[in-house]
């Protein structure tokens, strides 16, 4: 059985064998492990940080308290990606915000929301010069990112933020493999037009 | 240009290389006080077991029967106790002279030799107002510092995160 001190190098489903054993450290765990992905992509998803952590919040809560649902056979990630990613979704269509702002997010009205809402990057550089470069070359690229259509965006963000191969993709989107496939295709196409400026 | 390979390469490095971002801090806690935690595995097999008795016929008669039993006897007593009143009132009398007040006594006694014996150990002591001020204060700091030391004792491990 796995112990409470092994628990980081213990697999997902490990965890998940012990959190359904009703041990809290293994539900705190898998919030561990996954707080930083799932928000990251409901942020992309979003581009509102209160917004996204209340997606995040309802996403986990479904899921942890969902455990004894969840079938080993399909990795735990997909199902957690999931969740997250239909919670967004969700929103997305309930707000009809398929096209988002370019500074801030789409409920910014005012330019303390486009501030708040605008996302922070540039937090891994070195020097102040650094920082506005990957800054304003950040900001250009989730602002590309920003502009493609949901379901392309969802699967930019997990092939390549998350690093999920693309079989993983397509049960996570529901769609086939070759859907997943042509959409990244298209959304690098576009991401190409978008960026050309800085891309040469 | 959107077919250029180098262009299609430097794209992947940079969307390679976007950050992921952090919740706020308390994200988890916040997550953990809406998650209901099934209680531990005997916890649940006891439980089980106990709704299985329940549903089990036998258990069922047994009960009942427990119950009947229980309601007869009851029955009975307040039917003796109503009927003799006066032997009964005599019956409490006699435990309450031979029992109840000897009872009363010894915990009395046993009360004021302990206080007693309390203002022995401290009578000694003389303390000025601003000493007896600075021992109090130093006991609530002590006080302070253990609830702080007993809350960072319980928070759960933080143990780093596999991505």
């Amino acid at each position: 059985m796995t112990s409470f001190s092994d628990l980081s190098a213990a697999t997902d489903q490990e965890v998940v064998e012990l959190a359904r054993k009703a041990d809290e450290t293994a539900y705190r765990e898998l919030l561990r492990r996954y707080q930083r992905p799932v928000f990251s992509l409901i942020y992309r998803m979003v581009r509102d940080r209160e917004l996204a952590e209340d997606l995040s919040q309802e996403t986990f809560v479904k899921v942890l308290n969902a455990l004894d649902r969840y079938r080993p056979e399909y990795k735990f990630s997909s199902w957690v990606f999931k969740i997250a990613n239909n919670a967004a979704i969700d929103h997305l269509r309930r707000k009809e915000l398929d096209t988002l702002s370019l500074q801030g997010g789409p409920d910014a009205t005012t330019p303390e929301r486009v501030e708040a809402t605008a996302l922070q990057l540039g937090d891994h550089t070195e020097s102040p010069l650094d920082e506005l470069e990957a800054r304003e070359l950040g900001s250009t690229i989730e602002r590309a990112i920003g502009q493609l259509r949901p379901e392309y965006r969802s699967c930019i963000i997990l092939r390549h933020v998350e690093g999920r191969p693309y079989d993983e993709i397509a049960v996570i989107l529901d769609l086939p493999l070759g859907t997943v496939k042509t959409y990244i295709h298209r959304a690098r196409a576009e991401l190409r037009e978008s960026l050309e400026g800085i891309l040469d | 240009m959107t077919d250029n390979p180098i262009h299609a390469e430097i794209l992947d490095r940079h969307l390679d290389s976007l950050p992921r971002f952090d919740p706020s801090p308390g994200f988890e806690d916040r997550v953990m006080t809406r998650v209901l935690v099934p209680p531990p595995s005997w916890i649940q097999s006891l439980q089980r077991r106990a709704r299985s008795s329940v549903e089990s016929r036998r258990i069922r008669w047994l009960a009942f029967g427990l119950l009947g039993t229980s309601a007869v006897s009851l029955t009975i007593l307040s039917t003796l106790i109503l009927a003799n009143p006066t032997p009964l009132s005599r019956a409490i009398a006699w435990m309450n002279s031979a029992l109840g007040i000897p009872a009363w006594r010894a915990f009395i006694g046993v009360v004021s030799d302990a206080v007693r014996g309390l203002y022995v150990c401290l009578s000694p002591l003389q303390l000025s107002r601003t000493a007896a001020l600075f021992v109090s204060a130093v006991v609530m700091g002590l006080l302070v510092i253990d609830v702080l030391a007993l809350r960072l004792a319980m928070r759960p491990n933080r143990m780093a995160g596999a991505e």
